[in-house]
């Protein structure tokens, strides 16, 4: 009896010792993730919010491969795959496709874009922030916002239009008119040019009222509403202190070069660094965590890499290969550590400068400066020691083998897409030579979203498609001034010509592809321009087909596709 | 003793000898020992009471012991039989006939919370034969039941130390969980079951129908696996055993990297436009063609004028080697038994530095310390070692035989094809510690109530901490600017079980009563310091304050696990049979309204052998039985929730000079409604002896069926959200299993043993959202996530694929010469997803069997067991496709790829794959092919000395034996293996290895 009694009392010991409020323990609170109820309150919560924007921007645009596979100048008039295979927009019957991958990355991306910006307009007025920073915050979301409709819009037609957070799952997504998603992104970028900051006051990197006024100036064009384009342009042009740079400036205005080679020199971009026509900068930030450009294996701007030429691939006629220890340099004549993916068309190369491409063009006798030297590289000399035959003497006069085999090996390229002399050096292989690591291959600079010529070149366009050709080739000549270039008479100003402009301007700047497909010249200008394309191109791709993926899981309702898919 | 001990030179033996160096002889105790029909019995162990002093039986039945005085009492034990006790007194010859103990001639199995005899088992137990495969060197466990039990399926493995998956009786869920519970000892176990040691394994239950694994409710549903640990025995003298084998391994399949003469001719296919003439149909060279003119690099272009053929997977892959060292020490005195062990395993991968290494300790205590308090332990440790990084596989195929790993001053090349890939020899260079280790503690308390006899309180205290270590340093990473980091875990596990048992027979009545009250919790936690931009890295990964880049990361989480249980097994002498089980689990990991859960089941079975109108001579045994119940299926934790989510790639600078800013955003939906999976079914079995037990086995028919299902539903995307885990639709599983065991000769020099198991199951979805809204008036599928009303799971949906486009075929559209002829099943001249893609068949493998066989002459015993997957008509399909070039023409032109696949080139026109760089507009397109496969998967020789040589050198047992682990394979599926589905592709490749081994067991 006694052992009884100390068992029970035993065993009520130990059974009492897990004896504990149910709801208690089984209560989940995450230990390392926030929820969307304690994430949302103050201004700093709302500004983490708005970085996510400006990241997701910055992969789309550029770290991602310029819009995957660099599909916003692939396949257009400027440039196509060098290799000349079906890959990479090589075939528009295989890229551009319901299932493609191209499509489908814009449209997630973007609405990815558009769905947290929603939460944050969505919850800002349940928030803590003042009802001052809520009005500024809420603009710039909304300007978000915008610009995704606007890429959306122009790349695929009327999409979806989400204006609310979605906070339970939804699969029952219909397309609305192209106009209601235009009348959108006229509402958003309005309010944006209310409330934002001008761009001489905001921070550098950040969406300002210039944006907003630039992107209100494109849409008023689309829209058919050619004076407020004009004056939202005069906006940005006027009222914003913004002025296009026309003497040297920046890090390497003490050596040979150009403005216009100054506008792409590192850290030449931002405002703060004297550059006055910049109105939106993506930013990169060498080797500090978040600006994403590092050596040390972080996503990069590829630009360099995928347009470059692949100069290390080159063996000189006596079989050695055409660079010092095979490998690519920091300078002019290598370009960076080129891959040759991305080759510009003759149209670029040659036709916008009145260049013939049979000639020997290595001179350029042009005043204008876009194709001088420092800005167009146009030719390649061997640069192997090793290799006492050839060294410094030109690929054109001495062709190697497998470049007049595969003409991808080099081409003339612009040189904005490098910053010769100025890697940083975890990706030089021997400073002294200035040889490069097969890694490099980013281009080591903040990048132009929007600059100010291109808000001349919307006012151009306004001013044609109103019918006053004078005021268009003025604008025009505003930027061909500072590139000193001849200016353009107004008989001379067609679409096709502010096309040309754009294209001597903003090469591997502008989403050419928006561009385009916004004026309905995509089919047009690649049969007429781009040699590998002009054959596969089909009247529907005019416009992207919306992913299947998406038609497939919106299983609540129809989203159509665009004709010919 | 000490005539033993000097037989023994190793060290560690001399705790042995402590323990037996402690008598004094005073007096010599000889005699006979017998079984009930007066037959010798060997082996039988004869201890003195309260010491560790004791012998064992000879062949003929006889023993001599020295006793310390006459007061001794004789402690006399042996499998089967009961344990007897005499005092020695003045006696000096002890015989002694023992009585075979009924109890323990049924066969226990563990049910979990408890054992069960089998025969008066419900439901559907299969134990392993761990025996058959004691001779294969099995690093792990999960290596011992592949194949051998029916209705479990255990993956095939092709890495040192790597962990194979457990499937039981089909997949019951679409995205929940798919891993059976793991129970060790009592105690949940959520680490690698490689870490045990096999030797200390005693048995392996397994749980397949829902009444049984009901006893575990909520994470019942993928089936239980319960592992038994050995123990000693009360009243057995200590033995020692040892057992070790080494094994040499080599792929099963003979595939290498093309040589310099087919990776040239592998370039002119892929420029054969040119390289080829046009006016030959390109099956000639043309002259004016040089490698110059290709797509390669300067180092190939130099390479291909060399002589140069280096063989980059040959230099980093070697003969895999296998060894394992098991020792250990088990015994018992009449109120303590006892096991401890130590393991050491080795194993050298075939990818140079792919090498594991594993440590285990074991301790079991059992301590009966008055008649009502028994107190124990289980403890173990295991410690596994990684270290060491492989050479990127990637990278060596990537790499041309035309180049070499260092250039004419021997340093190493960095990128030796001139892009950026990186010399894969560079990555085995890392200073890297990967070590994890795991430590368990289960304590457990039995308190029998003495005024009510059968009534006992059991209390589980089960510990288990587990610690991952990730070190690593290299001058190569991060761009050659250096790299270094720490990832450190840990992770805890607590269980408390309180278990009250109530066993008692009245007359022919037997009952069985268990309850249960009880948590599980876990807590996870993991910091990783990364670092890169090293001036130099002399202070390999210790100090990473030195580097120009530092990055910090962390993670936490945490989990909670509540429930009850109820049994009742009744049986009316062992004739009528009866058990029922009712369980309640709450999971922090469901959503707030849907915590907990109910999970009852019932079973029921009917000895018909045991009734007096039954006199089938020829049948002894014959049971009907049929079960029910109902399980769950548990979610990860926080699935329910959303998330905001801090992501490196939301981080941006603002401006130059700027520093971080941190980004935030929503990454997944919430699901305040997610609920528990939950699985209802029932088995009906039938278990069977004939012919004097000469025959036995069972046949088992299940059905079983899952309703709300978790569910990750994709949504489109353009909502912001990639998908939600939800709760939807019917999902049926139904299977035929059998196990069948003969003895088809026994003798006294013969013997011959078979056992045949087969298994089949049908997977089935019967109902998914229950929508029809293309009005069709069928419920619809849901082609988006590839499941399909009325169709297996592993459903195949994708294009029709009716061998390649040849040169002169009249092609759609974007295809090339050399890619898939996609069939255009509507024939409007396009191939498009919606219209072209049909149901080509199933993953799931029609049925599987397995034979093992253990044959038997005087002290030569031969094993095999021969493992077979077949998919019947249309199943065991996977795509087996040739890739690992990167799709471009310069990749696949610089970069090699493996021998096996015959591909598509004018001069190939009838290949059986296609040209893996060419151009097509179905990239999805693939060619399925079935991948059933017939496998001797294990045989083994073994040789037992005789007694006599044994007795001789005073040891209890040896054995030596050979064996050999997957030999052959039968298979018409080509490339790496059909079981692990790597086909001819050069991506991952890792082949499944063959292995030959020797091995020595040892006890005394």
């Amino acid at each position: 009896m006694k052992n009884t009694i100390k068992i029970l009392l035993l065993a009520g010991a130990l059974f009492a010792s897990v004896g504990c409020n149910e709801e208690e323990f089984l209560n989940e609170v995450p230990k390392d993730f926030y929820s969307p109820q304690n994430s949302y309150i103050t201004e700093a919560n709302f500004n983490a919010a708005l970085t996510d924007l400006y990241a997701r921007v910055r992969a789309i645009q550029s770290v991602n491969g310029g819009a995957d596979f660099y599909s916003e100048v692939l396949g257009t008039d400027l440039a196509f795959n060098a290799r000349l295979d079906n890959a990479r927009i090589g075939d528009y019957n295989s890229s551009i496709i319901t299932q493609g991958t191209i499509p489908r990355y814009h449209w997630l991306s973007w609405y990815k874009i558009i769905s947290n910006a929603n939460t944050i307009i969505g919850r800002l007025p349940l928030s803590q922030v003042s009802e001052a920073r809520q009005k500024v915050i809420g603009a710039e979301a909304k300007l978000f916002r915008a610009w995704s409709y606007r890429q959306l819009v122009h790349l695929f037609g009327g999409v979806p239009l989400i204006l609310d957070e979605a906070t339970t799952p939804k699969s029952d997504y219909s397309r609305a008119s192209k106009e209601a998603v235009l009348n959108q992104i006229l509402a958003d970028a309005t309010e944006a040019a209310t409330n934002l900051p001008n761009v001489a006051t905001a921070v550098d990197g950040r969406l300002n009222k210039a944006v907003a006024n630039h992107l209100l100036a494109e849409t008023y064009i689309v829209v058919k509403d050619y004076d407020k384009a004009i004056a939202a342009a005069t906006e940005v042009i006027q009222n914003s202190g913004l002025s296009l740079m026309t003497a040297r400036f920046g890090s390497l205005r003490n050596q040979p070069g150009d403005v216009f080679y100054d506008l792409f020199r590192v850290g030449n971009q931002n405002r703060k660094a004297g550059n006055l026509e910049a109105i939106w900068v993506i930013q990169y930030e060498l080797d500090i965590i978040g600006g994403v450009l590092t050596s040390a294996g972080s996503s990069m701007n590829q630009q360099e890499r995928t347009i470059a030429p692949a100069v290390f691939s080159i063996v000189d006629p006596d079989g050695k290969p055409s660079m010092n220890k095979n490998l690519s340099a920091s300078t002019l004549n290598s370009g960076g550590r080129g891959v040759s993916f991305v080759q510009p068309t003759d149209y670029w190369t040659y036709e916008i400068w009145g260049l013939n491409p049979t000639a020997d063009n290595r001179i350029v006798t042009s005043t204008d400066i876009r194709t001088s030297q420092y800005n167009i590289v146009r030719d390649f000399k061997y640069n192997n020691p090793a290799s006492p035959n050839f060294f410094g003497k030109s690929l054109i006069d001495f062709p190697a083998n497998n470049w007049k085999a595969q003409r991808w090996r080099w081409y003339p390229y612009p040189s904005k897409i490098t910053t010769p002399g100025q890697h940083p050096a975890g990706v030089l292989d021997d400073p002294a030579l200035q040889t490069l690591k097969s890694i490099a291959g980013a281009t080591f600079r903040d990048m132009y979203m929007i600059r100010l010529p291109e808000t001349y070149f919307l006012r151009a366009e306004a001013y044609l498609l109103k019918g006053d050709a004078a005021k268009a080739a003025e604008d025009l000549n505003v930027v061909r001034n500072r590139a000193k270039a001849t200016p353009v008479t107004p008989g001379e100003v067609t679409l096709d010509y502010i096309l040309d402009e754009r294209a001597r301007e903003l090469i591997f700047e502008e989403d050419r592809r928006v561009t385009l497909q916004r004026m309905g010249k995509l089919v047009e200008r690649v049969r007429k321009y781009n040699p590998l394309n002009k054959a596969n191109i089909r009247d529907h791709h005019a416009l992207f087909p919306i992913p299947f993926s998406e038609i497939e899981a919106n299983k609540d309702a129809k989203l159509e596709q665009n004709p010919g898919y | 003793m000490k005539q033993v001990a000097l037989h023994q030179p190793y060290w560690y033996l001399c705790i042995v000898i402590w323990l037996w160096a402690g008598t004094t002889t005073a007096q010599t105790i000889s005699g006979k020992i017998t079984d009930e029909t007066g037959q010798a019995l060997p082996g039988v162990n004869i201890l003195e009471k309260g010491t560790s002093n004791g012998t064992s039986t000879g062949i003929d039945g006889t023993y001599n012991l020295a006793v310390s005085s006459n007061n001794a009492v004789l402690l006399v034990s042996f499998i089967g039989y009961l344990t007897q006790e005499i005092t020695v007194g003045n006696q000096t010859s002890i015989n002694f006939q023992l009585v075979p103990d009924e109890a323990l001639l049924n066969e226990v199995v563990v049910v979990g919370y408890g054992t069960q005899k089998k025969k008066d088992l419900t439901g559907s137990i299969a134990s392993a034969n761990l025996a058959a495969f004691k001779e294969a060197p099995n690093v792990s466990i999960l290596q011992s039941l592949k194949g051998s039990l029916p209705g479990l399926t255990i993956s095939q493995t092709n890495r040192p130390g790597q962990e194979a998956s457990i499937n039981i009786r089909g997949t019951s869920t679409l995205n929940g969980n798919t891993a059976p519970l793991i129970i060790v000892d009592g105690i949940i176990f959520s680490g690698r079951l490689s870490d045990i040691n096999p030797a200390d394994v005693a048995n392996v239950d397994v749980l397949k129908d829902p009444s049984s694994k009901a006893v575990y409710g909520s994470q019942a549903a993928n089936g239980v696996v319960l592992v038994t640990t050995k123990t000693g025995r009360l009243a057995q003298k200590p033995t020692i055993t040892y057992s070790t084998n080494y094994a040499i391994s080599s792929p099963t399949v003979d595939a290498r990297l093309l040589n310099r003469e087919e990776f040239l001719e592998k370039v002119r296919n892929i420029e054969y436009r040119n390289a080829y003439t046009q006016a030959s149909g390109y099956t000639e060279q043309n002259p004016a063609w040089t490698f110059a003119n290709s797509d390669f690099l300067p180092p190939n272009i130099a390479g291909a004028n060399t002589t140069n053929d280096f063989d980059w997977f040959g230099s980093l892959t070697q003969n895999s080697l296998i060894q394992n060292h098991s020792l250990g020490l088990s015994g018992g005195s009449d109120k303590t038994n006892y096991f401890l062990s130590a393991g050491y395993t080795n194993e050298k991968g075939y990818i140079k530095n792919d090498d594991y290494k594993r440590y285990t300790v074991r301790i079991n205590l059992d301590n009966a310390i008055t008649k009502w308090l028994t107190i124990g332990v289980n403890t173990s440790g295991a410690f596994t070692d990684f270290s060491g990084d492989a050479p990127s596989v990637d990278n060596i195929v990537t790499t041309s035989p035309l180049v070499t790993p260092t250039d004419a001053n021997g340093d190493w090349v960095i990128n030796p094809i001139g892009d950026f890939n990186v010399n894969p020899f560079l990555n085995s260079l890392a200073d890297n510690y990967e070590v994890q280790s795991r430590l368990v503690g289960n304590f457990y308390t039995i308190l029998k109530v003495p005024s009510i006899p059968g009534l006992s309180y059991r209390v589980n205290f089960g510990n288990n901490l587990k610690y991952f270590k990730t070190y690593s340093s290299t001058p190569y990473g991060a761009g050659r600017t250096g790299e270094a980091f720490k990832n450190d875990a840990t992770q805890y596990e607590q269980t408390l079980d309180n278990i009250l048992n109530y066993v008692q027979s009245f007359g022919k009545h037997n009952i069985n009563v268990t309850a249960v009250y009880g948590y599980n919790t876990a807590d996870f936690n993991r910091t990783v310091a990364r670092g890169t931009g090293f001036s130099d890295l002399n202070l390999s990964y210790n100090n990473l304050a030195l580097a120009e880049i530092q990055k910090i990361d962390s993670e936490a989480w945490d989990e909670s696990l509540l429930y009850q249980v109820g049994s009742l097994a009744y049986n009316y002498d062992s004739r009528y049979l009866f058990k029922a089980t009712v369980r309640r689990d709450g999971f922090s990991g469901f959503s707030q309204n849907n915590k907990t859960g109910i999970f009852p089941s019932v079973g029921v079975g009917w000895v018909v052998s045991e009734e007096k109108f039954f006199n089938l001579p020829a049948v002894d045994f014959f049971k009907i039985r049929g079960s029910y119940g109902e399980n769950g299926n548990k979610v990860a934790r926080y699935s329910s929730l959303a998330r905001v989510l801090a992501e490196e790639s939301s981080k941006y600078v603002f401006g130059d000079g700027g520093s971080t800013s941190i980004g935030r955003s929503v990454s997944t939906l919430a699901n305040t409604n997610l609920r528990w999976e939950r699985t209802e079914g029932y088995n009906i079995g039938v278990d069977f002896a004939f012919f004097k037990n000469r025959i036995d086995g069972n046949v088992e028919y299940y059905y079983s069926n899952t309703n709300d299902l978790l569910w990750s539903q994709v949504l489109p995307q353009t909502s912001g959200f990639a998908n939600v885990l939800t709760n939807i639709g019917e999902l049926n599983n139904t299977g035929i299993e059998f196990l069948l065991h003969a003895i088809p000769v026994k003798s006294k020099d013969f013997n011959w043993d078979v056992t045949v198991n087969f298994s089949r199951n049908k997977n089935k979805i019967v109902r998914l959202l229950g929508e029809d809204l293309n009005q069709d008036g069928k419920e619809d599928d849901l082609i988006a996530s590839g499941l399909f009303i009325g169709r297996p799971i592993g459903t195949i949906y994708n294009y029709e694929v009716d061998g390649l486009w040849g040169l002169e075929d009249g092609r759609l559209t974007g295809f090339d010469p050399g890619s898939y002829k996609v069939v255009d099943q509507d024939g409007d001249g396009k191939i498009s997803p919606d219209k072209d893609r049909v149901i080509l068949g199933q993953r799931e493998p029609d049925y599987t069997f397995g034979i093992q066989s253990t044959l038997s002459y005087k002290s030569f015993t031969f094993r095999f067991f021969i493992n077979s997957f077949q998919g019947g008509k249309d199943g065991y399909l996977a795509a087996n496709h040739l890739n690992g070039y990167n799709n471009t023409k310069g990749n696949a032109s610089n970069s090699n790829s493996f021998n096996f696949a015959q591909y598509w080139s004018p001069n190939n026109p009838n290949a059986k794959y296609s040209n893996p760089w060419v151009g097509t507009p179905v990239p999805g397109a693939r060619n399925y092919f079935q991948r059933n496969f017939t496998r001797l998967q294990d045989a083994s020789l073994s040789y037992n000395l005789n007694d006599a040589l044994l007795e001789k050198l005073n040891i209890q047992s040896m054995k030596f034996f050979v064996s050999a682990k997957n030999p052959f394979t039968l298979t018409q599926w080509e490339g790496w293996d059909p079981e692990t589905g790597q086909g001819v592709s050069s991506f991952q490749p890792f082949p499944v290895m063959k292995s030959y081994s020797l091995g020595l067991e040892l006890s005394f």
